[in-house]
């Protein structure tokens, strides 16, 4: 099922990888690898375990056997070496209300010990290319639309230069002007040997700019399509996937 | 210019909330001004019953309660400018519009005159009336009063616009440097302490102890009448509305003309300079200061923020964190006085030790109801447990800041509440160092255990506080009774105390012990709203 590419590092790993909550399996034995310089995109119904599988890998679920190796680092034992090496963009916005926008980028910056420099370049850079208004990131978070905030948790997933970006549905509530600028974002990070893993329920999307697709049903990965190798692919996603769904 | 006002009215008044709690709110402030309207007339015409035959003391009094309304209307002046004023989002919007900073400046002003007016009527009016009906006074002397608002905003709106540009630093200045500002407030908490301690001293002797001649004696009426000459500018309005004085009015007039035209200018001088570099600011991000920190430093700043300024912290913990001395002292200096008095005097003697023992107890009860209101640390956090999930931050780091902060908070008010009652001899010396240590101890039991029931939260389920409910009502109360049993067989206070630092020492042990290996795996099974 898995394909090998010997010449590129393995960013993500992912071996036998079993959760279950209480009586219910979530994940049966699940297997990936995600190379650097791709852009890797994890599609599925819902509740089938995409969240869940993004929630082991980013350290915020504990999982019942299995191994997940982040950058070369094990989730488990070397848990801050992991973190410090991914960008996470939940699908629902996650930053402080209280804060404003700057205030809340400075704490990121802080976090992961961005020079003064890299973090003036970097926001400036993001945020204009995500469309959010540099005046606005002083206005407190609660003010906010839901668009602006998912737009804020990608400039702080960004901020610190990742070696991964992880993206669970990311382009939920943002304008189509920001979504189209995020879809060139994410294949230019990838390019630029880091690697991209993304979750999204717009099959079309992820179509169109991923190197390569895993599906994931009954806990385990039953596709994995190289897009890039075999063209046609990105055509007949929305169909393979419809055939796998019974739709 | 009307649609300026509305909008400067709704500004202030924060018309935002539903109507019915704007409804209860106004209520609930009309109640509050109700009350201390009737409170500062009760008192004022009490002092004027006893004094009024002493030679010139009416006058000086009403003097120095005006002087007192006058200098809390400068200071509630102040903020309400400096809240018009220096308001960043008014400014963005305004800076749009077609209006020039005239018309903006010259609607502040009179939405300050009138809620200036308004207030002062509420305030001075009863104070004039009570001396009036004392005196006999005639009806143009009620007439009169209705302009006493008019000459007295001159004089106190233009030392509230001279000061207001300088407070706005300040508070900003406060608001960057969060060190400086928790020492602010200890010296205004200690401030207040004492002079809370001043007027309940007095209030004691004027309601308690039937002693108020000598409050009122000559001396210190001859004292008032010397010294009345320099609460300006209440002895000079008390000139022109009492004895008429024509030559005080134009006196008064030139210098509240001349205090008011220089806050004015430095007002609007200050206004447009604020305005042009807040329009810059948006315009030039160059300027903005950049403050990276330390992992470390970041977290905690992100936990005072979360705390101090959460509306619903501010309301329950930390409001509560600053006004623990003020309660503990009134709530425990009244409750010894009632033991030490009638019939309690002599139950208490039969038990040894019962006022420190029941001293401690209740500085134990304050600090674990007050912390209770800044336990919620991982449920603060809702979603963004997320946050603290995926950074690269030790988690241990991380849930020790956490409990840490809130701890240090209580920890410090507790140690002024505890100064406070050592410095009013409500607290022995020894009873303060032991009330410290066992309230601390206590506290920090009672903050670990908080913190494990955090952990243990499951999603959408109601977070289970049995263990801290016992921990902060129980644990007290047993404290209290085993204490004072020991204290009843005749085993010396040191010796009681000792052993209940001890026994709280060894319930927090089981804590301590499985914590680290309880709590990484708890921290991975939390499921609150992620």
């Amino acid at each position: 099922m898995d394909e090998t590419n010997n010449e590129k590092k393995v960013m993500i790993s992912i071996t036998n990888l079993y959760k279950s909550y209480g009586e219910k399996k979530v994940l049966k034995g699940l297997n990936l690898k995600v190379y650097e310089g791709e852009l890797f995109g994890f599609i599925g119904r819902n509740g089938i375990g995409k969240s869940t599988t993004i929630d082991c890998m980013i350290g915020a679920k504990k999982y019942d056997s299995g191994e997940i190796i982040i950058n070369g680092f094990d989730i488990l034992k070397e848990p801050l070496e992991a973190k410090a090496s991914f960008g996470y963009v939940a699908s629902e916005p996650t930053c402080y209300e209280v804060m404003s926008g700057y205030d809340y980028l400075e704490f990121i910056a802080s976090i992961y010990n961005i020079s003064e420099t890299n973090f003036k370049n970097n926001y400036k850079y993001l945020a204009n290319r995500l469309y959010l208004n540099e005046a606005d990131l002083f206005l407190p978070i609660s003010n906010y639309s839901h668009g602006m905030k998912q737009k804020l948790c990608l400039i702080a997933s960004l901020l610190y230069n990742p070696d991964i970006w992880i993206l669970d549905e990311p382009t939920v509530g943002l304008d189509i002007m920001a979504v189209e600028s995020l879809k060139k974002m994410m294949k230019e990070y990838a390019s630029h040997n880091h690697c991209v893993f993304v979750t999204s329920h717009n099959i079309d999307l992820m179509a169109k700019i991923c190197d390569r697709v895993a599906i994931i049903n009954d806990g385990v990965v039953v596709q994995l399509l190289d897009l890039n190798k075999d063209p046609n692919k990105r055509l007949q996603l929305p169909r393979i996937f419809m055939n796998i769904f019974g739709g | 210019m009307l649609s300026l006002l509305a909008k400067d009215f709704k500004i202030m008044f924060s018309l935002k909330e539903n109507r019915k709690k704007q409804f209860l709110s106004v209520i609930f402030n009309v109640f509050v001004i109700l009350i201390l309207i009737a409170l500062e007339t009760v008192i004022f015409q009490m002092a004027l019953n006893k004094i009024k035959d002493y030679y010139l003391a009416p006058i000086s009094f009403l003097t120095l309660f005006l002087f007192i309304v006058s200098i809390l209307m400068m200071v509630f002046m102040l903020f309400q400018a400096k809240k018009l004023f220096f308001n960043k989002q008014d400014i963005e919007q305004l800076s749009i519009r077609p209006v020039s900073n005239s018309q903006i400046i010259f609607s502040k002003l009179i939405f300050l005159f009138l809620m200036y007016y308004t207030t002062c009527l509420m305030f001075t009016i009863p104070l004039f009336i009570s001396y009036g009906v004392t005196f006999y006074k005639s009806k143009l002397y009620y007439y009169l009063l209705l302009f006493y608002p008019f000459l007295a905003f001159l004089f106190e709106m233009g030392i509230a616009l001279i000061f207001v540009y300088p407070l706005k630093l300040l508070l900003d200045f406060l608001k960057k440097h969060i060190i400086v500002q928790f020492i602010v407030a200890i010296i205004v908490i200690f401030a207040c302490c004492f002079l809370y301690s001043k007027v309940l001293t007095i209030f004691i002797q004027l309601v308690a102890n039937n002693q108020i001649q000598s409050i009122f004696s000559t001396e210190f009426i001859n004292k008032l009448n010397t010294v009345k000459k320099y609460f300006i500018p209440t002895n000079f309005l008390i000139d022109i509305f009492i004895s008429h004085s024509k030559r005080t009015f134009f006196f008064y007039l030139l210098i509240a003309l001349g205090v008011f035209t220089l806050g004015l200018n430095v007002a609007i001088s200050s206004f447009k300079f604020f305005k042009k570099s807040s329009t810059n600011a948006i315009l030039n991000k160059k300027e903005i200061r950049f403050n990276i920190v330390s992992p470390t430093k970041a977290l905690i700043k992100k936990e005072l923020m979360m705390i101090f300024k959460d509306s619903n912290y501010i309301l329950s913990y930390s409001g509560l964190l600053i006004v623990q001395p003020f309660l503990a002292y009134l709530v425990i200096y009244a409750l010894n006085t009632i033991f030490r008095s009638g019939v309690f005097a002599y139950y208490i003697t039969l038990l040894p030790n019962f006022l420190p023992l029941i001293d401690i107890l209740l500085m134990m009860l304050f600090t674990l109801i007050i912390a209770s209101g800044a336990n919620s640390y991982l449920s603060m956090e809702q979603k963004n447990v997320r946050i603290m999930k995926t950074i690269p931050v030790s988690l241990y780091k991380q849930l020790f800041i956490k409990v840490a902060i809130p701890f240090i908070c209580s920890l410090i008010s507790l140690f002024i509440s505890v100064i406070v009652l050592v410095s009013t001899h409500v607290f022995s010396i020894t009873t303060g160092i032991f009330t410290f240590l066992l309230s601390s101890l206590i506290l920090f039991i009672f903050d670990i255990v908080s913190l494990f029931e955090e952990l243990k939260i499951k999603r959408n389920k109601i977070k289970n506080t049995f263990m801290s409910s016992l921990y902060s009502y129980l644990l007290p109360l047993v404290y209290f009774i085993v204490t004072l049993l020991l204290s009843y067989v005749g085993l010396s206070i040191y010796i009681v105390y000792l052993l209940a630092i001890l026994c709280l020492m060894m319930l927090s042990l089981p804590y301590l012990l499985h914590f680290k290996t309880k709590v990484s795996d708890l921290f991975l099974k939390l499921e609150l709203v992620n």
